[in-house]
């Protein structure tokens, strides 16, 4: 999992609630029944002794096992979304795509309506000037036709440039989150606006990962929207909420120490596969560590569940 | 003798059980800098109940020491600003979903009206194309192209045609009248300015209008903030001055 680090300022607290689900899921026995030594008839005093004498062992180890696993899930508990490109179901993010591929908006800014009534108009400026007459008019017609399609051509959003639908895309951003018309500054707007400026890199970053240079950009840029975001929260904290909500954010991404680390592209598969970070030998015992600890913790939930079973009798 | 007393701001909750990370701030003064120097310290706080949550304002009490680093419990909550946090939440949520819900809406309106302009423009050039092949045509076909042509004009209220008025209203031609109406308060902004600040009856209806009660009531406004209220109301070409030239 991707590791939370120790200092924490958030409201919402994945760890808790994590451990609060885990121990949930869990049945109404307490783990540490698994010590319970069962005296067969006729044991001996020697026996019994040793018997007492593992479960006093089995007792501490149970506690120090469980307790380690916990505080080490504490520790280690996944971010609620991710945390430079935001929930994958944040509507603002979806839509502001959908503009850009709506077919009827045209590039540049231009609006499509305008448009239509402006090349009537000219179509009609140019009848004007010719004398009547069919052929004449068809004539006019088909050639302002031809204009019009050109001008679409030149205007349609397939053609139009990167760089044309990102102005877009912020400025939809900007619409989106404004106080009151022409608003640039307040920090809900330079958040939202460096959101669409992270996505955009983020998508080129994905078809070139040797892109440091970018990289780097966009690390600067998830950096910069955490500040401004908290220092939304101090100010105003329900403009707060109702910028990261829009943006698909959650408090503890924003209130974390957070670094869109190679650890992060492993662990969000930004490159698919495509693995940066190398396994080394000591990640790997460690790896092994954890796995085996709650290995053990599962078999200390196995066999108090039997003994449970046992002592009250239900199969 | 009582007990040892604190107000402070919890910054931590979560991590440990039934305690909190309190921050209280100390204040001293500094001989050497003659001023107030400000410190704080964190107090690790008994919480039984886990009721706290960051940002809450809190008294802290002194007792018995019940750990290493715990001998204070949280006495009461005065301001419970980490509450407010999950009210905001909640707020956010269904605000977010009312914009969704709007945006939606208005993509749909500016749809509408595409789909709308597109077949006014496919019937006005119906309309030429009419009108220029009338003239040649037979005594038959005409009383036809005339019925056609009435029924346009009357499905978008053209009186005549072709038409000395415009047909359709663009942004454009908008844009040229403010600017024309901008252009004519700007040359004359002092003698209106005059007029306005005159009429008691008028400017306060301009005040009223401009400031929407935000500094409270109108005549207490600083006379100079108020003309440069009704400035700003003269100098935008969408609203009407009641006042002639």
């Amino acid at each position: 999992m991707f590791r939370i680090p120790q200092r924490f300022f958030g409201t919402t607290c994945p760890r808790l609630s994590a451990e609060t689900t885990s121990t949930v899921s869990r049945a109404s026995y307490p783990v540490k029944l698994a010590l319970k030594q069962f005296f067969p008839q006729d044991a001996t005093r020697l026996k019994k002794r040793a018997l007492r004498r593992r479960e006093l062992r089995l007792k501490s180890q149970i506690i120090r096992d469980v307790n380690n696993l916990k505080q080490h899930r504490i520790k280690n508990s996944p971010y609620l979304v991710d945390p430079v490109l935001g929930s994958a179901e944040c509507t603002f993010i979806k839509s502001m795509k959908e503009v850009l591929e709506e077919p009827n908006a045209l590039a540049f800014g231009y609006d499509r309506v305008e448009f239509e009534k402006l090349m009537y108009g000219a179509q009609k400026a140019a009848l004007d000037a010719t004398i009547g007459g069919e052929t004449v008019t068809e004539k006019v017609i088909s050639t302002e036709e031809k204009k019009k399609r050109a001008l679409m051509t030149i205007l349609h959003n397939k053609n139009s440039s990167n760089e044309d639908k990102r102005k877009r895309a912020i400025a939809f951003a900007r619409q989106e989150f404004q106080r009151f018309d022409g608003d640039t500054g307040s920090p809900e707007v330079q958040a939202a606006v460096s959101t669409v400026k992270i996505h955009w890199n983020m998508r080129n970053i994905i078809d070139a990962f040797k892109d440091k240079e970018r990289i780097q950009r966009v690390r600067q840029m998830v950096q910069g929207r955490q500040k401004m975001l908290k220092y939304l929260k101090r100010n105003n904290p329900e403009r707060y909420y109702y910028a990261i909500e829009k943006l698909g954010l959650t408090d503890d991404v924003v209130c974390n120490e957070f670094s869109m680390s190679k650890a992060y592209m492993d662990e969000y598969e930004v490159f698919g596969d495509r693995k940066q970070l190398r396994v080394t030998p000591t990640m790997k015992r460690r790896r092994e560590k954890i796995a085996d600890l709650e290995r053990r913790v599962e078999e200390y939930h196995r066999v108090a569940r039997e003994n449970y079973a046992k002592i009250n009798g239900t199969a | 003798m009582a007990r040892q007393n604190f107000v402070g701001v919890v910054i931590s909750h979560g991590k440990m059980n039934k305690t909190v990370k309190v921050r209280v701030q100390t204040q001293r003064y500094d001989t050497r800098v003659h001023k107030e120097i400000f410190g704080k310290k964190d107090y690790l706080v008994h919480d039984e109940g886990n009721l706290c949550t960051e940002g809450d304002l809190v008294r802290i009490e002194s007792i018995p020491k019940i750990s290493s680093r715990k001998y204070f419990a949280i006495a009461e909550v005065k301001l419970n600003e980490g509450q407010q946090f999950e009210k905001y939440e909640a707020l956010a949520k269904e605000r977010v979903a009312r914009d969704d819900s709007e945006r939606i809406e208005k993509f749909l309106a500016r749809r509408k009206e595409l789909d709308s302009i597109v077949t006014q423009v496919a019937d006005l050039q119906q309309l030429d194309k009419i009108s220029r092949a009338f003239p040649s045509s037979g005594e038959t076909e005409r009383a036809q192209l005339l019925e056609q042509i009435e029924e346009i004009k009357q499905k978008y209220g053209i009186p005549a045609w072709p038409s000395t008025e415009p047909v359709l209203e663009m942004k454009l031609s908008q844009d040229q009248k403010d600017l024309s109406v901008l252009e004519n308060r700007v040359a004359n902004i002092k003698v209106i300015l005059e007029k306005v600040m005159a009429d008691e009856q008028k400017k306060a209806q301009i005040l009223e209008a401009a400031t929407k009660g935000k500094y409270g009531p109108v005549d207490t406004i600083k006379p100079q903030v108020q003309k440069n209220i009704v400035r700003k109301w003269i100098l935008d070409p969408r609203n009407d001055v009641p006042v002639s030239l």
